[in-house]
């Protein structure tokens, strides 16, 4: 018999034989013992030495098997090292989301690993279970900070990810789409402003109800069509001055970075922030030819644009000339400060990149290590504060979102229960995996409605937009609010930026 | 019953979508947290109740196949890890808490509730629950029965056992019996204590009833660091001497110390040879002598730095490090091995040394990081399971650590069970007749050996191999030797 297919060999007792193998010819007597075993529903196959015999020379062909179809080997694969360092203790996987929702180790942090590991080793080939199981994950990363090893998962799951494009077969139509979003959409200001625009058009116009009402919309996307928030007038929309002058003495001078998504749908965040930083003494510049993250890019296993724009950036600020580089979007923030680690193999971008990551710093971050001016909300507040997963979970920032919270006054702090738990945004994980996705939103709304609290306070817009969405569909009061948004409602009200030109 | 059937009924038992056969599934299952032994299952189902329980077992019954529980999966003597070819029940769907009496100072809980959320469920009422292993955050009380799990803690508190009033468990005929009692006391024979600790070997439990413990009036941690491991000990063997029993006393050693501060700095000082991690509890009047008293032996033994936690966050931090120390081999290891041998307090010092020998034997690196205080060890042998042997290797000076143990007239294993890992030794702890009581009364109470074969008594035909190298560039290794 000549097997065919992916395959691999690797030594133990006898020999251990996965999935197919081009280049083996096996003995009668292990055909026959092939036959039992996938009776049996067992891939493992183990043979006596004799029972295998080569076609021709192995050496060169098993290597080149091997690397041309194992999708997670080579340098940009996930870190064989990193991998090793996990130790099957199994801690982390109470903390997995989507272990606790299906149970099942495969869906587990240590179980991915595990996986990726025998895929790595070559001991087990990809099929279409080892991608539901690696695509379920959220990469929300809580298992990094329950992880006693320091395993940096989020960045194996990545490199898994970008792999495993090659072996995904998607057609040609999906391809396009993806390139469409990731390299043309996402990264373009124009294309981003005029899908914001149109999307505007069509929910503030009679097309919505029309469109929608001819059944003109694809089911799919009428199915997710409801998760798409209100898009801003289109005056939030326009780019920010390219500098913005600290109110009273400059203490120090920070690029303030906008994401494209994030200037694109909370423009109000993004002036909120800047206003706040400049009444805190900053001199904000906003560098005009900065682009979009690539953080979508690298969750979705596209980190070969990640790399493209991260350069576009780094071009874009440069670390030297700033105190800090600041933003208001902690999924974006997550990306900036691994620009290190993504470019580390790039010669030219690689020093570069760790200055520029060194000085990535949420807005929250920076307004609690300066001394920050208080004031008091015009209007009493009862806040609950959801952890944006890349931010407590990637970038460790736990309690500054809290202290810039404190520093308004008449704000009450509402204790959430899982509140660094994922709400189930996690980038386009609600578009991809729309009902674990919903299931987890419905986890959280729960959380939020037993708390109380008519307003809930979080940092990135992926959150605000599920979390939204989530009332929307409850027919919850809820008021979904960036931080520094409070901030900037007291500081308006205290008169900080009266006589200041701010934006 | 061939396996087709028994699959198709299994299905049929517990529900489609909580029942796995893919090969991708199966191998994600076949180890616990012990990674050196392997046994794949031929499918993994995932009960919902005690009926479905039931039926699991009567078919695995019928067929011949034996059925392994379990509960997170954390247990480092592989007794999760399943027989080849058997059935892995886990009970993660089983997760909640039934009842709460906090007059009686009792819980009702399924198997599969994670040990810390009992405790955390039960704090704001001033209650926990008091066995803490350190994998608490993730292991099940079910499993923690099986294993009859320790902690920290137990020093003062006492074992798994302490702390179990009653049980339900489904025997091998698909019976279901409760063990025990809701009441202090039970008559007849303890059957409870029977089955806590057989590691899924004589029955599945699927529901218990367990003590809660009130919360004491107050706590105090202490940092006692030494340039020399052996004065951490005799400290150790001084204070339970003197009278005093802690609520918890940890040793970690100059190699721990280095692996938890690397992974997250808990405060532990990098110089040190060893680090005593003490804590009391109860009321502040009564702690105050206490501490002194320990304060004192500390000193006389060459104590070079000594601190109590001035804050909550401090204690957690230095607690933090203790519990996730394991882990943290992790970042100075490609693997490791943990033992968890038991010696007599007063032998701590000679057998660490012994430890010491034994690991240049063997070429190997032995930590310690223990429970210092009931003389509970936890000796890890350090290695690389990629280069090929090194595993066989950490086996054997594994059972020669063992062996030391024994000696000095300790014990195999004071909390993490059996299981696989030392059953070949339990015959270097126990002579013949023991070990023949022991195999009359499994086979009482489970005579087809149904339930986790190849666990904790030596023989049988259950075989679990030794996980052998896997590692990048394996096709070629193979492939050389092809050509030879």
């Amino acid at each position: 018999m000549l097997c065919r297919g992916e395959a691999c060999l690797a030594p133990r007792d006898g020999f251990l034989i996965i999935g197919e193998y081009t280049d083996v010819i096996l003995s009668e007597e292990s055909e026959r013992r092939i036959s039992v075993l996938k009776n049996l529903n067992t891939e493992t196959l183990r043979f006596a030495q004799g029972d295998i015999r080569m076609e021709r020379d192995v050496t060169a062909t098993a290597e080149t098997q091997r690397s041309a179809f194992n999708p997670l080997l080579g340098p940009l694969g996930p870190d064989r090292e990193m991998i090793q360092r996990c130790i099957h203790c199994g801690l982390c996987t109470t903390s997995c989301p989507t272990f606790v929702l299906l149970g099942n180790e495969m869906d587990s942090p240590r179980g991915r690993i595990y996986l990726m590991r025998m895929v790595v080793d070559g001991e087990m080939a990809v099929n279409d279970t080892v991608l539901k199981h690696l695509d379920r994950c959220l990469d929300c990363r809580a298992c990094e900070t329950a992880c006693p090893s320091g395993v940096r998962y989020g960045s194996l799951i990545e490199a898994a990810r970008e792999g495993l494009e090659k072996v995904r077969g998607r057609g040609a139509g999906a391809r396009l789409l993806r390139r469409l979003l990731f390299r043309w959409l996402l990264p373009s200001r124009a294309l981003l402003g005029l899908a914001a625009a149109g999307t505007r058009l069509y929910q503030r116009t009679f097309l919505r109800p029309l469109l929608l009402k001819l059944g003109l919309i694809p089911p799919k996307l009428a199915r997710l069509e409801p998760m798409m928030p209100e898009v801003p007038p289109l005056a939030s929309m326009l780019p920010l001055p390219s500098e913005v002058p600290a109110s009273g003495e400059e203490r120090c001078r920070v690029a303030f970075f906008g994401g494209c998504l994030q200037s694109a749908l909370f423009g109000d965040v993004n002036r909120a922030a800047v206003r706040a930083l400049a009444a805190n003494g900053a001199r904000v510049v906003i560098p005009s030819s900065q682009t979009c993250c690539g953080a979508l890019q690298a969750h979705a296993g596209d980190r070969e644009t990640a790399r493209l724009l991260a350069r576009r950036n780094m071009e874009a600020i440069d670390p030297s000339q700033f105190d800090a580089i600041v933003l208001a979007v902690s999924g974006c923030g997550a990306m900036l400060h691994e620009y290190g680690e993504l470019l580390a193999g790039d010669p030219a971008f690689a020093a570069r990149a760790r200055a520029f990551s060194s000085k990535v710093m949420d807005v929250t971050v920076f307004l609690s290590k300066v001394k920050l001016r208080r004031a008091p909300h015009p209007e009493p507040q009862r806040v609950a504060y959801h952890h944006p997963c890349h931010l407590y979970h990637a970038m460790k920032v736990r309690q500054e979102p809290l202290k810039v919270l404190e520093a308004v006054g008449n704000v009450e702090a509402v204790p959430l229960r899982e509140s660094d738990w994922c709400c189930g945004s996690a980038g386009s994980y609600n578009l991809t995996q729309t009902e674990l996705s919903m299931r987890l939103l419905d986890r959280k709304m729960g959380h939020i409605r037993a708390a109380g609290a008519p307003v809930v306070c979080t940092g990135n817009p992926g959150c605000q937009i599920q979390i939204a969405y989530g009332a929307r569909e409850r027919g919850m009061e809820l008021r979904v609010v960036h931080p520094v948004v409070l901030l900037d409602e007291a500081y308006r009200a205290a008169g900080f930026y009266d006589g200041a030109g701010l934006p | 019953m061939d396996q087709a059937t028994l699959i198709a009924k299994l299905t049929g038992a517990v529900g489609a979508d909580y029942i796995h056969t893919d090969p991708v599934a199966l191998r994600a299952y076949n180890c616990d947290a012990l990674t050196i032994y392997k046994g794949q299952p031929s499918a993994v189902v995932l009960p919902a109740d005690t009926e479905q329980v039931q039926q699991v077992v009567r078919l695995c019954r019928e067929a011949g196949v034996p059925l392994i529980p379990r509960g997170a999966g954390t247990c480092l003597s592989g007794g999760a890890t399943p027989a080849p070819g058997g059935v892995l029940a886990v009970f993660v769907r089983m997760n909640q808490i039934l009842e709460i009496d906090y007059e009686n100072h009792l819980a009702r809980v399924q198997p599969g509730v994670v040990n810390l959320h009992l405790s955390r469920e039960t704090l704001p009422r001033g209650f926990h629950y008091a066995p803490d292993p350190s994998s608490q955050m993730a292991c099940t009380i079910g499993g923690n029965a099986a294993e009859n799990s320790g902690g920290a803690h137990c020093l003062k508190y006492g074992m798994t056992t302490n702390h179990i009033q009653g049980m339900t468990v489904v025997l091998a005929s698909g019976d279901a019996v409760r063990l025990g009692s809701d009441g202090d006391e039970a008559p007849g024979l303890d059957l409870r204590g029977f089955f806590i600790g057989s590691e899924g070997t004589f029955a599945v439990t699927t529901e218990l009833t367990v003590r809660l413990t009130p919360n004491p009036e107050g706590v105090r941690t202490m940092l006692a660091c030494f340039k020399e491991v052996g004065d951490a000990c005799r400290t150790v063997s001084e204070v339970i001497a003197a009278g005093a029993v802690p609520a918890a006393m940890e040793l970690m050693d100059r190699y721990t110390i280095e692996a938890v501060e690397k992974v997250m700095q808990a405060g532990y000082p990098k110089d040190a040879g060893a680090v005593l991690l003490i804590e009391l509890d109860g009321l502040p009047s009564s702690m105050r002598p206490l501490e002194a008293l320990i304060h004192g032996i500390c000193m006389r033994n060459a104590c070079a730095s000594f601190r109590a936690a001035q804050s909550e966050a401090e204690r957690d931090s230095l607690w933090m490090g203790r519990k996730r120390a394991f882990g943290a081999f992790g970042a100075i290891a490609p693997a490791y091995y943990c033992l968890d041998g038991t010696v007599p307090r007063s032998k701590l010092a000679v057998v660490l040394e012994e430890f010491d020998r034994i690991a240049a034997r063997y070429g190997l690196r032995i930590t310690n990081v223990f429970h210092a205080g009931d003389g509970s060890l936890h000796p890890n042998v350090l290695f690389d399971d990629r280069v090929p042997g090194e595993t066989a290797r950490a086996v054997e000076c594994g059972a020669e650590v063992l062996r030391a143990c024994i000696r000095a007239g300790g014990v195999l294993s004071g909390e993490h069970g059996i299981g696989i890992e030392k059953k070949r030794e339990m015959r270097d702890q126990f002579d013949a007749a023991t070990l023949g009581i022991m195999e009359r009364v499994r086979d009482a109470v489970d005579p087809e050996g149904i339930f986790n074969p190849g666990k904790i008594l030596p023989g049988g035909d259950v075989e679990f191999p030794l996980a052998g190298a896997s590692q990048p560039g394996g096709v070629a290794r193979m492939a050389a030797a092809f050509s030879k």
